[in-house]
């Protein structure tokens, strides 16, 4: 499999801080070239989000450094991602407490990353940054771990109202501010011309999919150049519509 | 000579098997094995297995032109590769190799795709001689089936094509000095560096970007390279689109002659950089000299350019020309592609005979919504004729369609309204998303956004699905993801459950 990879982070309109983190990185291994990428939402006044994002980032980048080849050496199964990205984000929850406790502020961060190959993608999920496939159509691929969500699925909320609810961006977990995490595996067959990409919650608020599919689809580009043209495109599009938080997109295309 | 694509570790090899006809040239053999790195030139190395010979170049990380030049193509990419071609040609020259030992087939030309490197594969055989006759039409062949970035300013398209059209025999400095020139317009160099691939936990603005690439698909052996020259001379001039002085030809004063190498023999190459009545004289007078001599290989029987309409590529391509500034912006590039043809026709400013695609028979077809700002365009041309119609007789007049009859047209036909839909593009789209589509359709909800292409290759027309949710069928059987299938006249094409009728004609 080949890959066009791209990621563009604004800290937007008017945050202090940039506390969104991403890493991509790329591998060959005896199975083919696989691609591994993480972002992470940070949250907590004053740069404590961005201790919490940046921490988490790293975790898993040295998983993926250091793992990761002996997984795909044994076999690379559902369990087995299953088991170690867990462990990762049990461990990292209690770390990220236990640090926000000492010092006596609340801090945490959601995380979306995804393991993809020539077959099959492994996407793990906490919170309400997202992974989208991008093929012949637009796919969510994660759920949104908010309060309106889950309004939404309980019927009490229609997705239009939860949009523009003021409870928005209230998470019902995150790691290192929730009593245990639980987090969202999601596994699939890897698209070939199509794209995946992740995004903070500040990419998706004030852009429809119609315009998020205009612009990433995998025909709208032929190059990295046309494809972060493209995402700053999008990334000024919501500023002009007074998105304030931070934004951050990463997208990978297979070809 | 057999090809094949070899993988070592991290490294690719475009391997080649040298059989018992292939004259090896012994000077050309050393001249590249022993020089690791010539500009613009794919390292080999000679190896032999028991009595079996090879040579093998290294395209590790690089894909072939073909590749490269795939969907739509910004100027800089065309440039990029344009002076990557004429600095490898130049480097073969200067180590007095023959440039008809150069493979000139976009199959066989390999560029990094992110530093833009080219390199070109030089064969250390005996070779027919170069004719600059085959170098514009590999040249021509190439450009005109591109699909260009219709956000650019497309101008340097037809200056490129005029300026292969224009002279018998091109100068390579001057076409160099050309792309020079085009380059510098938008103030871009001609080559981008690389890009590092992994980036981590950014503060303000950031951003990543790479390109991983896995092996190309093995190729075919080439076939010897097309004599035939896409020949046309404009019948009228037309002017440039936009209000530039210059016309293409010429932009830059030819280099002055130097030295004059007595003995050595000259190469076609140093009597195009540096030519003058006495070099021509002399590279003629050397190319009948048997101590010179190079052994003939078959002769290819070339159609004289004579001004008439041949086109022998089937396919069609984007007409530039127009000027997108005051256009929308922020709308995909593919978008833009207007569908009514026959208006871009008519703004085509240069070589008319090449620009053919949009015959005015196929003039505004089917559905297409995005007319947009296209309209207006046309407007900014001065005089153009339009393809098809014919004028009074003593004007020289193009002929109409233009390309090789032998093309067919296809349509669909929508069971469900009778609606036709004319297949009027190289990569056609199917689907429900206005923006980039070519045929949208709007009251069928199981329809993707992106459904389906219809490719055409060589005259025929490929179906493939991208992706669809709802896949698409052909004789009701579904196509796999990266399928394409050929189609006939009486097929039944469905896309979800909207079935449509293929004719095809010619």
């Amino acid at each position: 499999m080949n890959y066009l990879i791209s990621a563009l982070t604004d800290i937007g309109l008017t945050k202090d801080t940039n506390q969104d983190a991403y890493s991509i990185r790329a591998y060959k291994s005896s199975i083919g070239s696989v691609v591994f990428a993480i972002l992470c939402d940070g949250m907590g006044g004053l740069s404590r989000g961005e201790v919490a994002s940046a921490t988490v980032v790293a975790a898993f980048n040295r998983w993926a450094d250091n793992e990761l080849a002996g997984l795909i050496k044994k076999g690379l199964t559902e369990n087995s991602i299953r088991n170690d990205w867990g462990r990762l984000v049990t461990e990292y929850n209690q770390k990220i407490k236990a640090y926000g406790s000492q010092c006596g502020v609340s801090l945490g961060t959601t995380l979306t990353a995804i393991l993809l190959t020539d077959s099959r993608y492994y996407i793990i999920n906490v919170g309400d940054t997202r992974a989208y496939e991008i093929a012949g159509d637009l796919a969510v691929l994660t759920k949104d771990q908010t309060l309106v969500s889950r309004e939404v699925e309980l019927g009490r909320l229609t997705p239009e109202q939860a949009e523009t609810d003021p409870r928005r961006s209230v998470l019902l977990q995150c790691i290192g501010a929730s009593e245990t995490v639980v987090p969202e595996f999601v596994f699939g067959d890897v698209k070939l011309n199509a794209v995946y990409m992740l995004c903070s919650d500040g990419f998706r608020h004030e852009i429809t999919e119609d315009e998020i599919y205009e612009k990433l689809s995998p025909y709208s580009f032929n190059d990295v150049d046309q494809l972060r043209q493209n995402m700053q495109i999008l990334i000024d599009r919501n500023k002009e519509r007074q998105e304030r938080d931070n934004i951050t997109v990463v997208s990978i295309k297979t070809f | 000579m057999i090809f094949r694509l070899e993988n070592q570790e991290l490294n690719s090899y475009l391997v080649c098997e040298i059989e018992a006809h292939d004259q090896v040239d012994p000077v050309s053999m050393q001249m590249l094995t022993n020089n690791s790195k010539i500009t613009g030139l794919a390292p080999l190395l000679f190896t032999q297995m028991d009595d079996k010979k090879y040579v093998k170049y290294n395209i590790s990380s690089k894909i072939t032109a073909e590749m490269y030049l795939q969907g739509v193509v910004t100027r800089k990419k065309l440039l990029n590769l344009l002076s990557g071609i004429l600095a490898g040609m130049a480097s073969v020259d200067e180590y007095m190799i023959d440039l008809g030992a150069v493979i000139l087939d976009p199959r066989y030309i390999f560029v990094d795709n992110k530093t833009g490197e080219t390199n070109l594969i030089c064969l250390p055989f005996v070779s027919r001689p170069f004719e600059s006759d085959d170098f514009q039409g590999f040249l021509r062949d190439m450009i005109s089936i591109l699909q260009f970035n219709t956000d650019e300013n497309c101008d340097y398209v037809a200056k490129l094509l005029t300026y292969l059209n224009g002279a018998d025999q091109i100068s390579l400095s001057d076409f160099k000095n050309l792309i020079i020139t085009l380059s510098n317009e938008t103030g871009e160099a001609p080559v981008r560096a690389a890009a590092p691939a992994r980036k981590e936990v950014p503060a303000a603005k950031v951003s990543g970007t790479g390109v991983i690439v896995g092996v190309p698909s093995t190729p075919k052996a080439p076939e010897a390279s097309k004599a035939q020259p896409a020949a046309s001379r404009p019948s009228r001039e037309v002017p440039p689109a936009k209000s530039e002085a210059a016309p293409a030809q010429g932009s830059a004063p030819q280099a002055a002659v130097s030295s004059d190498p007595s003995e050595k023999k000259i190469g076609l190459f140093y009597v195009l950089m540096h030519y003058s009545k006495d070099n021509m004289a002399k590279y003629k007078a050397q190319k009948n000299d048997p101590a010179f001599q190079k052994q003939p290989k078959e002769k290819k029987v070339k159609e004289k350019k004579n001004g008439s309409m041949k086109k022998n590529s089937t396919e069609l391509f984007d007409i530039p020309g127009v000027d997108r500034a005051d256009t929308i912006t922020g709308i995909s590039s593919e978008a833009e592609i207007p569908a009514p043809r026959a208006e871009k026709a008519a703004a085509a400013p240069v070589s008319g005979g090449n620009v053919v695609a949009a015959s005015a028979n196929k003039a505004v077809q089917n559905a297409q919504p995005k007319q947009e700002a296209s309209t207006s365009s046309s407007a900014n041309f001065g005089e153009t004729t339009v393809l098809g119609v014919y004028s009074s007789a003593g004007e020289t007049t193009v002929l109409s369609g233009g390309y090789n009859n032998a093309v067919k047209s296809c349509v669909l036909v929508r069971r469900k309204n009778r609606e036709r839909v004319v297949i009027n593009k190289p990569s056609f789209r199917i689907g429900k998303e206005r923006s980039c589509v070519d045929y949208f359709i709007g009251d069928n909800a199981a329809i993707s956004r992106s459904h389906s292409t219809i490719n055409q290759k060589q005259g025929d027309y490929y179906l493939s699905d991208t992706n669809s949710t709802n896949h698409t069928y052909l004789n009701g059987r579904m196509l796999i993801s990266s399928e394409e299938v050929k189609l006939a006249s009486g097929d039944v094409i469905a896309f979800a459950d909207d079935e449509f009728d293929v004719e095809i004609t010619g």
